[in-house]
């Protein structure tokens, strides 16, 4: 055997020695491919066994969009023969299933969609002709590998789609009654309202009269108050229908709660005296800053005083407390009244209840103040409650405010926040400006309108009446004004309108008078160009008053 | 019909950067430029030819088509088992110890290659198997037979992976070995195993990948001769056919009865498997005209579904980089006869 041979041998047989070792892997592979496909033959049959346990049809597609897997819920869903999806042809399979809905070429369209932009995911509804309705999603397979498939999941929701659209309709249909309802509470509150502006004007005026005998001013003042509690009513009526529809808006600042409070004891006072009732305050909590609306702050307390002042008998007594509560301030207000019973306390914060006196119309009222205050301290996250020994023992209602610090300096006394003051005589301001005030006074409502042009005239001011905005646009063309005086709901449009119009032509602007006192309402006036919103009745004092603060120069 | 043509991989050297390396040593950095000067001509000239598919000539494969992985390794000796050709010997390189690992990969050739080219790169790689030949008769004491196997499978694994992930237009598995195994061994043991081995590498890819690698056979050409000519095709092809790439690049010009060899790759060829027939020579010294590798194409198609077929050389023109045989100019003529001829017969083929 020569080198070459020798080399070729050796060679030969090093190579068999490594064909042993070769032929070792290749059996190692081979038990571990066996290994692996029964790890794979495991998993598809879970993975079958999971596609026929769910209610949702399911097809797998490879990247060629031919047919990997699917269940038997998809056949069923789509009705498919079996022939038709081992055929595996996707425009077969794709024209069974468009023809079954109701815009075929959509379903395609938007298949094709999904495909050529490769979507990592997509998720519609699909409407059938039968009247079904299938929810389709779909998924890459690999989101990083487009190419490598899709499943696509179809849901039956047929029935819960129609149950959302009956929810929907019911619910669009709720909201509709409560807008017409919200509508009608306005327009009643604006038709309420409306009348009362002369009459009250004019009671305030006589009352005002000293040449008048003393009896007959008592009997003025009467009306006044009378016609106050039915302003009252309504503006109850306004803000428990704002409250249940979560449209009132807070407008929170540093308060000092006892100077809320002591305004809102003014205003209970007459009546109060009237009855003979005392009111005694023991105002012991240090930190009486508290961040509230300071009108609507009032208003709980004025609510509760009021409630307390009722049911109180003649000679009774009212007792108002301040403490601090863990970071919390407490108010308790505490009558020698007639007392609730147990059983029926918690309704007395339910809207028109008036516990005990269903039956009894001694007390009037219907019976919401008590719901507008849980309903205003509950927008502070605050809460109230009432407690009561029973019958004739007396209620005693505590409400806690959250929040208590330090009372800001400055403004703890009443001037801070300025209550209603009846029968401020007017300031002559008539010559402000160097000249008589003239003022466009617009109006549809005859009694009112006389009246306060009788009223503003004798007060000093040069008056223009307009019964409509025709009629207010002639005048404003041929006359200077001061200011614009104007009801919103005028027979040939809104005041909003018309102060918008002599706003951009003539720089003009107003106070508006409505019957309406919504929010919304009020908001929309100042876009307009208003500067004072009040809602009628409007007394001629408080009309007085506001005209009294503007600076007619710098209109 | 568009008859797809592609090289085996290497072109013949700069004379300047073979003599630099015989001087200086394949690893002194002051080559650096060198390579990649030879590199970016070479691929200005192959897509010069119009070959719509190139390599980088192999330029960076300084000592040759097979052992460029190992050269350098601090656990390998040279005095392996030895390659017998007509004339000439080569040896490869002996392991002394474990563990196994390439000191470089055919990937980083990519990396160069495909800065300068303008059209799709093909990278050559060597089989496991002619790798496998690297161990020893005598068991090494602390490192087995079996793990060098399973190193060698990890590392070529690796190496084809990377190729493919940096956008090979095709990864050739150089097997030359294949025929040699049958010279070697006549009952076909060896060859079964080399098959069995390289199988278990491409087992280790998914068909889609495996649709992007390809296996070379050729006699072993070098310096102008071969170290397996004399074997029968109808010994190898039958085999060869069962590893589970997707094509094959199979010399023909230099057989003496291609319609025999033809027959048997159609008797053997699988519907999944593309084979590319040699066309030129790298051997000869005559350059192929385009009509004669037209006709050879087209007596081709009478055998194998022209779906099936394409067009190659029948080697590299210089797997060792110290061949001279062949001048640079000589090795593009014949591709740019390969690219027109191949063009020809699909242009026929088309109009068919």
């Amino acid at each position: 055997m020569n080198a070459d041979q020798n080399d070729r041998e050796s060679l030969r047989a090093a190579a068999l020695e490594t064909s042993k070792a070769v032929l070792a892997a290749r059996q190692r592979a081979e038990e571990s491919l066996q290994l692996k496909t029964k790890e794979l033959a495991d998993s598809l049959a879970i993975m079958q066994a999971t596609l026929g346990a769910t209610t949702d049809g399911i097809l797998v597609i490879n990247g060629n969009h031919k047919v990997v897997t699917y269940n038997e819920q998809f056949a069923k869903m789509w009705q498919i023969p079996r022939e038709v999806l081992e055929a595996n042809d996707e425009n077969i399979r794709r024209k069974f299933t468009s023809e079954q809905c109701v815009n075929p070429a959509e379903f395609i369209a938007r298949v094709e969609q999904i495909l050529k932009d490769e979507l990592p995911e997509s998720f519609d509804l699909l409407k059938l002709a039968n009247g079904k309705i299938f929810e389709r999603y779909s998924k890459l397979l690999d989101a990083n590998n487009p190419r490598f498939g899709r499943v696509w999941n179809f849901r039956d929701v047929t029935e819960r789609e129609l149950t959302q659209n009956t929810l929907q309709k019911a619910k669009n249909e709720a909201e509709k009654a409560n807008k017409a309802k919200d509508d009608f509470i306005a327009v009643l509150s604006h038709e309420l309202r409306t009348p009362l502006t002369p009459v009250l004007m004019m009671a305030q005026v006589l009352r005002e009269n000293e040449s008048l005998p003393v009896e007959i001013r008592e009997h003025l003042a009467m009306m006044e108050r009378n016609l106050g509690l039915e302003v009252r009513l309504i503006d109850d009526l306004l803000d428990i229908t704002a409250l249940s529809r979560g449209k009132i808006r807070l407008r929170p600042e540093l308060c000092d709660a006892h100077s809320l409070i002591g305004l809102a004891i003014d205003i209970v006072r007459d009546e109060a005296l009237t009855k003979e009732i005392s009111i005694d305050r023991d105002f012991s909590a240090r930190l009486s800053g508290l961040v509230v609306d300071p009108a609507r702050f009032q208003q709980v307390i004025w609510n509760l005083l009021r409630n307390a002042v009722k049911f109180t008998p003649r000679g009774g007594r009212i007792s108002i407390r301040t403490s601090d509560a863990d970071g919390r301030m407490r108010i308790e207000v505490i009558d020698s009244g007639i007392g609730i019973e147990a059983n029926e306390i918690e309704k007395i914060f339910l809207p028109f209840e008036q516990v005990s006196a269903a039956n009894d119309h001694r007390f009037g009222g219907i019976g919401l103040g008590l719901a507008i205050a849980r309903a205003i301290v509950n927008l502070h996250g605050g809460k109230i409650n009432a407690a009561s020994k029973g019958s004739n023992q007396g209620t005693t209602f505590t409400v806690e405010f959250p929040g208590a610090q330090t009372p800001p300096a400055g403004i703890d006394d009443a001037s801070a926040h300025p209550p209603f003051i009846p029968g401020e005589l007017m300031p002559t301001l008539m010559h402000q400006a160097g000249s008589r005030i003239r003022l466009l006074l617009v109006e549809d409502h005859a009694p009112t309108l006389h009246v306060m042009a009788d009223l503003l005239t004798r007060s000093g001011f040069e008056i223009v009446s307009a019964n409509n905005i025709a009629e207010a646009f002639e005048a404003a063309a041929t006359n200077k004004f001061h200011l614009v005086i104007s009801d919103l709901g005028l027979p040939d449009g809104s005041g909003i309108h018309l102060m918008e119009k002599l706003r951009d032509l003539y720089g003009l602007r107003g106070i508006a008078l409505s019957g309406y006192g919504m929010e919304d309402d009020i908001a929309r006036s100042y876009q307009a160009g208003f500067i004072h919103h009040l809602v009628k009745p409007v007394s001629i004092v408080e009309l007085r008053r506001v005209l009294a603060k503007l600076d007619f120069t710098s209109l | 019909m568009n008859i797809p043509t592609e090289p085996i991989g290497s072109i013949p050297r700069p004379l300047a950067l073979i003599e630099a390396i015989k001087t200086s040593g394949s690893s002194d950095p002051a080559l650096d430029s060198m390579f990649d000067e030879a590199v970016r001509d070479t691929i200005r000239r192959f897509e010069e030819t119009g070959s719509p598919v190139i390599t980088d000539g192999e330029q960076r494969k300084y000592q040759n088509f097979a052992t460029y992985c190992v050269d350098g390794l601090p656990n390998i000796a040279p005095d392996g088992f030895k390659i017998s050709f007509v004339n000439h010997t080569r040896q490869l390189p002996r392991i002394t110890g474990g563990p196994f690992r390439y000191l470089l990969r055919a990937d980083s050739f990519l990396d160069v290659a495909k800065r300068y080219a303008h059209v799709p790169v093909k990278q050559a790689v060597i089989s496991p198997s002619a790798l496998s030949l690297m161990y020893p008769q005598t068991p090494l004491p602390g490192y087995s037979r079996e793990q060098f196997i399973d190193d060698l499978l990890n590392e070529h694994e690796a190496e084809v992976r990377a190729c493919l992930d940096k956008g090979a237009h095709k990864v050739q598995i150089d097997f030359t070995e294949g025929r040699l195994s049958v010279k070697l061994d006549p009952s076909g043991e060896l060859l079964n195993s080399f098959i069995d081995l390289n199988n278990l590498g491409l087992a280790r890819f998914s068909v889609e990948d495996r649709s992007r690698v390809g296996v070379h056979t050729c006699p072993g050409g070098d310096c102008d001769s071969t170290h397996s000519a004399d074997v029968d095709y109808a010994d190898l092809l039958p085999s060869l056919f069962e590893l589970q790439a997707g094509n094959f690049y199979i010399a023909l010009a230099g057989e003496r009865d291609r319609v025999r060899v033809l027959k048997i790759i159609r008797d053997n060829i699988k519907p999944y498997q593309k084979v590319f027939i040699g066309v030129v020579s790298p051997i000869a010294p005559r350059i192929e005209t385009p009509e004669e590798i037209r006709d050879n194409i087209l007596e081709a198609t009478r055998f194998i579904p022209p779906g099936q077929l394409g067009s190659t050389d029948d080697c590299g023109f210089s797997p060792f980089s110290d061949d001279t045989s062949t001048s640079r100019e000589t090795a593009f003529a014949k591709i740019r006869a390969r690219v027109e001829g191949t063009a020809l017969a699909s242009k026929i083929l088309g109009d068919n």
